[in-house]
């Protein structure tokens, strides 16, 4: 465990400063200032929003927003930035001959992966509930001063958005490991996104689809669509625990052989 | 003509080949019955011109590409059955040194500290060795290609290793990179480290190392000293005179195929025992003898005997 503890540590000094790591902020801010732009200049959203406590409708519209510009796109482009890394500077010649084992090495980029989207994930709430604040005070008509946001609720959806996206991240993760190029997880997380919107409302077998999850998840939240639950935990949720549970030790044995012939 | 290392033999093989093959593609061999040994302690350079397989002959031994068959075995241990732990004590840096643009060159040493466990003063050490001290704090995409190269070395060097093994490190350095790195490979030689090393630059090779090892198209022709490569394969020992009457003595010397410039006499002798004779000859006739300087056959020579 300690090893694993110093890979997550190594990994997490890679991520500081990377294009990943900028992504993950700009990404998120410019998301979270569209969104709100979009909430001052149009007065049906402020309108919609003002009901018994506003800050749901408020929150609601906020994650609809993600769905297309933040959550699927954001993932799979993270996911492949982070190994890119190690691909573009031929980083794999030094970390294979490391007296560490390929699993610690594997596992510990994907945690840290995780703890990235995690990250920019608590930054985006942060900015949304910034954001509230403001849209109630430049329109004390959205009631959005009036009420507390809920709390529970927020963190609730923040944590289990978080683990929808799970088995997606370990699926692309694999992907941009076993490929060096950035283009082949760039263009099949493209097309997995593209047919998941596609499939979203038309087919229950999306449901096995991972890159459908997060889109799942937040219509499953928002009310469109009826998922199954076990207790807390919704189908989805279970599904994408299962993809990551059963593909990031798959992916790491599908790589652990992995050379580094006619790497510069 | 592989030349055994048998008067070190009985010493420990830091590392040992055993009819190694290796190709990329089915239809081209790029390692042939590789069959190397490196003893403790030595400076063992590995020469080959492009595409001889030097390179994939380091990434083979460091475990970056499997073997088609043979085996490769560190420190005793086969490299394809043995854990992690065995990279504990090595130290490598093959071809472009492998940075991280967007960290400083401290934070570049901080990563490969963490991964192998190492204490953070060692990062002081190894920047100091490699002279980049005031530059550890810069990002290292701001770099020279030397400062880059001299980076690498540092990477290779954390964990002060048991056996150094560097892929054309002095590569894209200026004269005083490769006198800093030439020194610092001279004073980890003395301190009984294993140095494998593969280097364009035969020069350098000869003034680092006191083993080699002579690639061709996938295949070892020598192994073994510089010095028995040069008994073995120096079949003309040349001899640089200056008298005090040239042309006489261009006369007097005439068996041994002599050659004249503006500095002296060039003479061609079959062994040294001959420079009295060719002495004795001079002084019967007369000529006083300035200088008689034994000309060593570079290895530079000797490598292109064996190659061409």
């Amino acid at each position: 465990m300690k090893e694993l503890y110093r890979c997550i540590q190594a990994e997490a000094l890679k991520a500081k400063n990377s294009y990943a790591f900028w992504l993950a902020w700009v990404g998120t801010s410019f998301v979270a200032l569209a969104l709100f732009i979009i909430v001052l200049l149009d007065n049906n959203q402020i309108t919609h929003v003002a009901e018994a406590n506003p800050w749901r409708s408020y929150v609601q519209f906020y994650y609809s927003g993600t769905n297309f510009m933040l959550l699927p796109l954001f993932i799979i482009i993270i996911a492949s930035l982070v190994t890119f890394i190690e691909h573009r500077n031929g980083m794999w010649k030094h970390l294979y001959v490391l007296n560490v084992s390929r699993w610690h090495l594997y596992v510990s980029k994907f945690i840290v992966i995780v703890l990235l989207f995690a990250a920019a994930h608590t930054y985006f709430v942060l900015l949304m509930l910034i954001s509230g604040v403001a849209t109630g005070i430049i329109r004390p008509s959205s009631g959005l001063l009036s009420h507390f946001p809920d709390f529970v609720q927020i963190g609730t959806r923040a944590f289990k958005t978080v683990f929808s996206v799970l088995g997606l991240l370990a699926v692309q993760y694999w992907i941009s490991i076993r490929f060096r190029s950035f283009i082949v997880p760039l263009g099949v997380g493209v097309i997995g996104f593209v047919m998941a919107t596609l499939m979203v409302e038309q087919s229950h077998w999306v449901l096995y689809m991972p890159y459908a999850h997060p889109l799942l998840y937040a219509q499953g939240a928002d009310g469109p669509i009826k998922l199954s639950h076990w207790g807390p935990i919704s189908e989805v949720e279970l599904y994408s625990l299962l993809y990551c549970v059963v593909f990031v030790p798959l992916g790491y044995w599908l790589t652990r052989r992995m050379t580094v012939e006619g790497q510069a | 003509m592989t030349h055994s290392l048998t008067s070190r033999l009985s010493d420990q093989l830091i590392i040992q080949t055993k009819d190694v093959c290796f190709s990329y593609r089915k239809s081209a061999q790029v390692i042939d019955l590789l069959s190397l040994q490196v003893p403790k302690g030595a400076s063992f350079g590995l020469l080959g011109q492009n595409g001889a397989g030097k390179s994939t002959t380091l990434k083979l031994l460091t475990g970056l590409l499997y073997p088609d068959a043979g085996e490769v075995n560190l420190f005793g241990n086969n490299i394809a059955t043995t854990g992690p732990e065995l990279y504990k004590n090595i130290g490598v840096l093959i071809e472009a040194p492998p940075l991280y643009p967007y960290l400083s060159g401290y934070d570049n040493l901080k990563v490969t500290c963490l991964y192998r466990n190492i204490n953070m003063r060692r990062i002081e050490e190894v920047l100091d060795m490699v002279a980049l001290r005031k530059a550890a704090s810069q990002k290292v995409g701001g770099y020279s290609t030397g400062m880059k190269q001299r980076l690498g070395v540092a990477l290779a060097l954390l964990p002060d290793p048991q056996l150094l093994i560097l892929d054309e490190p002095i590569n894209g350095m200026d004269p005083q990179g490769i006198v800093a790195i030439r020194m610092l490979l001279q004073e980890l030689h003395q301190q009984q480290k294993t140095i494998v090393l593969s280097s364009h630059l035969l020069p350098e090779v000869a003034r680092t190392c006191d083993y080699v090892g002579i690639m061709q198209e996938g295949r070892l022709r020598y192994q073994g000293s510089v010095a028995d490569l040069k008994k073995q394969y120096a079949s003309q020992q040349e001899i640089f005179i200056n008298t005090s009457d040239n042309a006489k003595a261009l006369q007097l010397l005439a068996s041994y195929l002599p050659r004249e410039d503006v500095s002296g006499i060039w003479l061609q002798t079959q062994e040294k025992a001959q420079i009295a004779h060719i002495i004795d000859q001079l002084r019967q006739a007369a000529i006083a003898v300035y200088e008689v300087t034994p000309q060593e056959e570079s290895l530079e020579n000797l490598y292109l005997k064996l190659t061409q």
